[in-house]
């Protein structure tokens, strides 16, 4: 029971901070699949399968999130760049801001309540 | 794509049409697209391997690429490519769930001609062995299975539309039958009414209250019983509901007994 509640919760988590990640890694320069899912592939406990990554790239550029484009690559065939769009922009900002004020505000609360126990704790130690 | 070994060829088929059936019911993804961008990754993955690529090399790519099952939310599938998942990979309760109404509409696809009306005679159509009480009954069994998995009755959430329908087929008649057969089998053998006609209702009231009472009785002993039979309608009986079982019987014995009596001393009277 207590596993299978871990489980869900990292599965959505998992599910919106794999999209951000992956906008912010395209907002910073532009990128190919399987770039993309090397990147990721290096950040513990995000990616269970990599095969995810690629319906919400399809995802991505269906809401008009990101853009493709193909480019000749020296070391085999042509690949298919991802690209942020003006829309992408604007969204990858809002969607920062927000994580930003959600991680400040969850860091502020489990600082409170250490500060909560150690005050506990202070008073009913002796001295 | 680079050259492969038959097996591991025929493995990667199979993958790619797996990942195919899995996109194509999802309606917020180009599926064609990320076909193509699997096979470039699984292409990108294989450089630098020796050819024909073996099928232990092309598994451990595949491994990391993880089933095209969990590659879509679910939220994201059509409702028919969710049911068909939940049939074939689970979970038990949800796949139970299914079977059990797809058992109970299959009995009234069999019946000739349809038996709408079955509510009322489902235990004689499963006594008689008709092809629809076999599927009623099959139904009915499936979602008590189904019930025994799901144990608590607040978590059954949207499963009970598919539940429900089969347990009530039978459930109904069977209340009916437990608690007003003194009025069923009075209609049958009806010595009494044929020489008092007009002291029918009254005794007819009395003895369903009688029956009530012991009814009440046993289920106050064993208050289990009834939950156990009306499962999960019957979740929250406790004692005190059969003792108001009892008390509703105490009081049709009353009014049975005491309005045929009346009517009986005013016949008598008159006369």
């Amino acid at each position: 029971m207590i596993n299978s509640f871990f489980d869900n919760w990292t599965n959505q988590l998992r599910k919106g901070v794999l999209e951000l990640c992956i906008l912010n890694d395209i907002r910073n320069r532009k990128m190919y699949g399987y770039e993309i899912v090397r990147r990721l592939r290096k950040i513990e406990g995000l990616i269970i399968s990599e095969g995810t990554i690629y319906p919400i790239l399809s995802r991505l550029k269906r809401q008009g999130l990101v853009k493709t484009y193909m480019q000749e690559s020296p070391e085999g065939p042509p690949r298919k760049y991802y690209k942020l769009t003006q829309q992408g922009e604007d969204m990858i900002g809002r969607m920062n801001t927000y994580w930003q004020a959600i991680t400040n505000q969850t860091d502020s609360i489990k600082k409170g309540k250490k500060h909560e126990e150690l005050n506990r704790y202070r008073a009913k130690s002796p001295g | 794509m680079k050259n492969l070994t038959d097996t591991a060829q025929n493995r990667l088929d199979k993958y790619l049409s797996q990942a195919r059936a899995s996109l194509h019911t999802c309606t917020g993804v180009d599926a064609d697209e990320v076909e193509s961008d699997i096979r470039a990754h699984i292409e990108t993955e294989l450089e630098g391997i020796d050819e024909p690529v073996s099928l232990d090399n092309l598994e451990a790519v595949l491994e990391r690429l993880g089933s095209p099952t969990q590659w879509v939310p679910e939220e994201e599938n059509s409702w028919w490519r969710n049911m068909i998942l939940r049939l074939r990979t689970g979970p038990e309760d949800w796949r139970l769930a299914y079977i059990a109404f797809g058992l109970f509409i299959v009995s009234f696809l069999v019946a000739k001609p349809p038996t709408w009306f079955a509510i009322v005679v489902s235990p004689v159509l499963i006594l008689s062995g008709t092809a629809q009480g076999i599927f009623l009954l099959a139904s009915f069994c499936v979602s008590r299975a189904a019930l025994v998995v799901i144990a608590n009755r607040d978590e059954l959430g949207g499963r009970k539309w598919l539940i429900y329908p089969p347990l009530l087929f039978i459930y109904i008649p069977v209340a009916i039958v437990l608690f007003g057969w003194p009025t069923l089998l009075y209609k049958i053998n009806n010595s009494v009414t044929e020489q008092r006609p007009e002291l029918a209702e009254g005794l007819r009231v009395a003895a369903m209250g009688l029956w009530w009472i012991v009814l009440g009785l046993v289920f106050c002993i064993r208050p289990s019983l009834l939950r156990m039979i009306f499962r999960p309608f019957a979740d929250k009986f406790k004692h005190k509901e059969a003792v108001l079982l009892m008390i509703i019987g105490l009081v049709l014995i009353i009014l049975g007994i005491g309005g045929s009596a009346l009517i009986y001393f005013q016949q008598t009277q008159s006369q």
